[in-house]
């Protein structure tokens, strides 16, 4: 067994100390993703390629308690970019921010710019409906499920990369947690992404959570101004009028201002940034893409030790066969797994620049993250097995393995577009990026990207070293 | 004498095109005693190849076994490989790390470690006379320094047979001149066993104690170079160089009848046609007893064919010869 961890200690040591190597195992994603992450994300305010994402927005809430309606103030800001007038209570003074605002921005653009928005109502859905573009809806299902079904259909459809549906009882649901003794029923904005455009839908409901959480920041926060008002001077809140919280809410409430400063946490728990949803999404890719090199490579250099005498001289040894092929390949599992941590530790580092603060851009749920990048791990080195068992030696693996890779890139979305999931979900680049997305955002189930990534790298895992046993002789 | 190396009845037979069963070696029954350099010497497909891959565990064999130290290489294969070290003709080692990185993993290859293995790399690095460039990476090194870590990685676990293919492709005759003399200390200071084989029949006559010469996959020679010279007949070879000029079967057997002490006379035409295709000129090789006595009489019947004669080469009795004589090839073919 001691011979297994030298021999892969020895694999680690080859490959890290050639400089070629480590410059198309790390330099090379982590480049190529930064500039993406910049180009697209950071820098290029009112330059990004990526604007207007159409987009769908179904409002069904009303008027809360103190007359404020939390579900305009999104649908404006996905339509128009700013706060309507109306859903800020008559008469409501804002205190100005004491710095600078970053404006109605994600990640360095005006929401205006990026997201293109339109309310969907039953006008919308009927014009649709009218051109055959959308079927009409049963008559059993009530008006607001048909309303959703109708954007739903037309995400599918191609016409908007995503839907924005914003349910009724949001504005009760956001006022009512001031007070814990009468909590409404718990309420969640949807946002309904084109899987064809994974991206740009991750952009989209990045925007969306950045809104929604900074009003629950500020719900949050008020409520325990009031907890503490109502407790040491009761007479003040005795004495305050409904229309001053309105006011109160409404102001804090604004993305724009800095009333209540929780939208200035040091950490965020999920990325928020449109170059941080970038990074997540192309770095992923990106480094599935040049781990699949890795992985390749590094099994195939099983030929490229028996061309260079140094597997005879092993073979020679007092060594099992098995210590060898077993060291081999958890050193290639290693130096995969060392290339995909350092990368997305690389890639938090280039995200929080770009934020200009600590930003944990592949969200916080490190189990499941480190668990993606072990099935990402197996799943390509698992491919790399299958390979070396298939194909004849170092110079076919040169061109097969590079084309294939190259295949998997471009229906995984390693370079900067996305294809349908009916075609993307074939390349093993699409279940880890898909997964890092989802884990990004917070609040993705992950399970069948895992099923999918730990199956397929054991599968071929097995039967690449099945056909490798049955082939290879010293 | 302690039999090192054993062979008994060692067969392998692989499979060709179409189903066809080539049979590379057939049956080699060997003993190399304990302290003795034994040259194995054959053509290219000989089996030469097959045999010491299978003695070192590379190949299984077909049929038969391989003993090292009395340890099966079958059936014990990890006692056996433990008393072997095996030097290859390539430079067996990664390029990416130093000597010292190189010779570390070897040797924990062969189970050694701690302070142990650390002493025996600083004596190997002494012995080949690179401890003061240890640090630098393999790739950096001149052919002939790879090769004295090629070779010291063979030996750093004291084996008690070591194997050598060619150890001396490549090099400056002075690195040559170093591992010569270092694979006679290895027999003399330490008593190791080794298993050499080389194109170069001036190393082969100056290490081995003894020689085997294999062909078509059987042993057809086996002793010291007396006894090999011996069973050829101690007999001298006239080689005339004719150039384009290609003499009539006639003439081979006026020579041999004509001539005393002749016993043959072949010819190799030049070029794509001959036994060695870089040959510019044709060859006539004459055997005989006292070959400088024939000469005369080979050259007048030569010239009378009416052809000039370029060179004459006389010959002395030396392994050379004997393989000729028995493979019908020259070494280097």
């Amino acid at each position: 067994m001691t011979k297994l961890w030298v021999i892969a200690l020895k694999e680690l040591t080859t490959r890290f100390t050639d400089r070629n190597l480590l410059l198309i195992m790390l330099a090379a994603p982590l480049a190529i993703s930064t500039l993406i992450g910049l180009a697209f994300g950071g820098l290029g305010r009112g330059g990004s390629p990526i604007r207007g994402i159409p987009v769908a927005v179904v409002n069904h809430d009303r008027r809360g308690q103190y007359g404020v309606a939390f579900g305009d103030v999104l649908l404006n800001l996905l339509t128009e970019g700013t706060i309507p007038s109306g859903s800020v209570p008559s008469g409501s003074t804002c205190p100005q921010p004491t710095e600078t605002p970053s404006g109605n921005s994600a990640g360095g653009m005006a929401v205006g710019e990026l997201i293109h928005g339109t309310v969907f109502d039953d006008a919308a859905a009927q014009k649709l409906i009218k051109a055959g573009t959308v079927p009409a809806a049963s008559p059993a299902i009530a008006a607001s499920e048909a309303l959703d079904q109708a954007a739903r259909t037309a995400v599918d459809k191609g016409i908007y990369t995503a839907a924005v549906i914003i349910p009724a009882g949001f504005s009760s649901s956001m006022t009512g947690m001031t007070n814990p003794t009468r909590m409404p029923p718990s309420v969640s904005v949807a946002v309904y992404g084109n899987q064809g455009d994974g991206l740009s839908a991750g952009i989209v409901r990045s925007v969306v959570e950045g809104i929604v959480s900074q009003m629950v920041s500020g719900d949050i926060a008020i409520g325990a101004t009031m907890s503490q008002l109502a407790a040491r001077h009761p007479d003040v809140l005795a004495s305050a009028v409904n229309q001053d919280f309105g006011n109160l809410f409404a102001c804090a409430f604004m993305p724009s201002g800095d009333l209540v400063g929780l939208v200035e946490e040091p950490v965020q728990a999920a990325q928020s940034s449109i170059a941080g949803t970038l990074l997540v999404t192309i770095g992923s890719a990106q480094a599935m893409f040049f781990a699949l090199f890795t992985g390749q490579f590094g099994i195939l250099s099983m030929y490229e030790e028996r061309k260079n005498w140094t597997l005879q001289r092993m073979l020679t040894s007092p060594t099992p066969r098995w210590a060898i092929l077993g060291g081999k390949l958890v050193g290639v599992l290693a130096s995969v797994l060392f290339q995909l941590v350092a990368l997305i530790v690389a890639l938090t580092v280039v995200g929080s620049l770009i934020e200009g603060r600590p930003t944990l851009i592949w969200g916080t749920n490190w189990v499941a993250l480190g668990l993606t990048v072990l099935g990402a791990g197996v799943a390509v080195s698992g491919l790399g097995m299958l390979l070396a068992g298939v194909l004849k030696g170092i110079e076919q693996a040169n061109v097969v393995g590079s084309v294939l890779n190259i295949a998997l890139g471009v229906l995984g979305g390693g370079f900067g577009f996305q294809l349908p999931r009916s075609v993307s979900a074939f390349s093993i680049i699409y279940w880890g990026r898909d997964a890092f997305d989802q884990l990004a955002t917070g609040h993705g189930n992950v399970t069948l990207n895992l099923l999918m990534l730990f199956g397929q790298g054991v599968l071929m895992f097995g039967i690449g070293l099945w056909l490798f046993g049955r082939r290879f002789e010293a | 004498m302690d039999v090192m190396v054993e062979t008994r009845d060692l067969a392998k037979t692989f499979s060709g095109d179409h189903g066809a069963q080539i049979e590379a070696v057939k049956g080699v029954n060997l003993e190399i005693s304990k302290g003795e350099i034994f040259s194995l010497l054959g053509p290219n497909g000989a089996g030469k190849t097959t045999t010491i891959s299978m003695i070192s565990g590379l190949v299984e064999p077909t049929r038969g076994d391989a003993f090292i130290g009395g340890h099966s290489i079958t059936r014990e294969p990890l006692q056996a490989k433990r008393l072997l070290g095996v030097v290859p003709q390539e430079i067996a080692l990664y390029p990416n790390l130093n000597a010292r990185q190189n010779l570390e993993f070897f040797g924990r290859m062969y189970g050694l470690g701690g302070e142990d293995l650390a002493h025996r790399v600083d004596d190997a690095l002494e012995f080949i006379e690179l401890t003061d460039r240890q640090k630098e990476r393999l790739s950096t090194y001149s052919g002939g320094m790879k090769r004295r870590v090629n070779i010291a990685a063979g030996l750093l676990h004291d084996p008690q047979v070591v194997y050598m293919d060619e150890p001396t492709v490549g090099i400056d005759p002075q690195s040559r001149r170093r591992i010569l003399d270092t694979v006679k200390l290895l027999r003399d200071q330490r008593g190791m066993t080794v298993l050499y084989t080389t194109h170069l029949m001036e190393e082969a006559q100056e290490l081995s104690d003894r020689v085997g010469i294999i062909d078509h996959g059987e042993i057809i020679a086996l002793g010291n170079q007396g006894d090999l010279i011996q069973k050829v007949g101690e007999e001298d070879r006239l080689v005339f160089k004719v150039g384009d000029w290609t003499p009539g079967a006639d003439l081979l057997e006026r020579i041999q009848k004509q001539v005393e002490g002749v016993t043959d006379a072949a010819f190799d035409p030049a070029g794509a046609d001959g036994q060695d295709r870089a040959n510019t000129s044709g060859l006539l090789m004459i055997t005989a007893r006292r070959g400088r006595r024939a000469l005369p009489a080979v050259l007048h019947l030569i010239e009378a064919a009416g052809t000039s004669i370029q060179s004459v080469e006389v010959h002395e009795p030396d392994l050379e010869a004997v393989f000729l004589k028995l493979t019908g090839r020259a070494l280097r073919d």
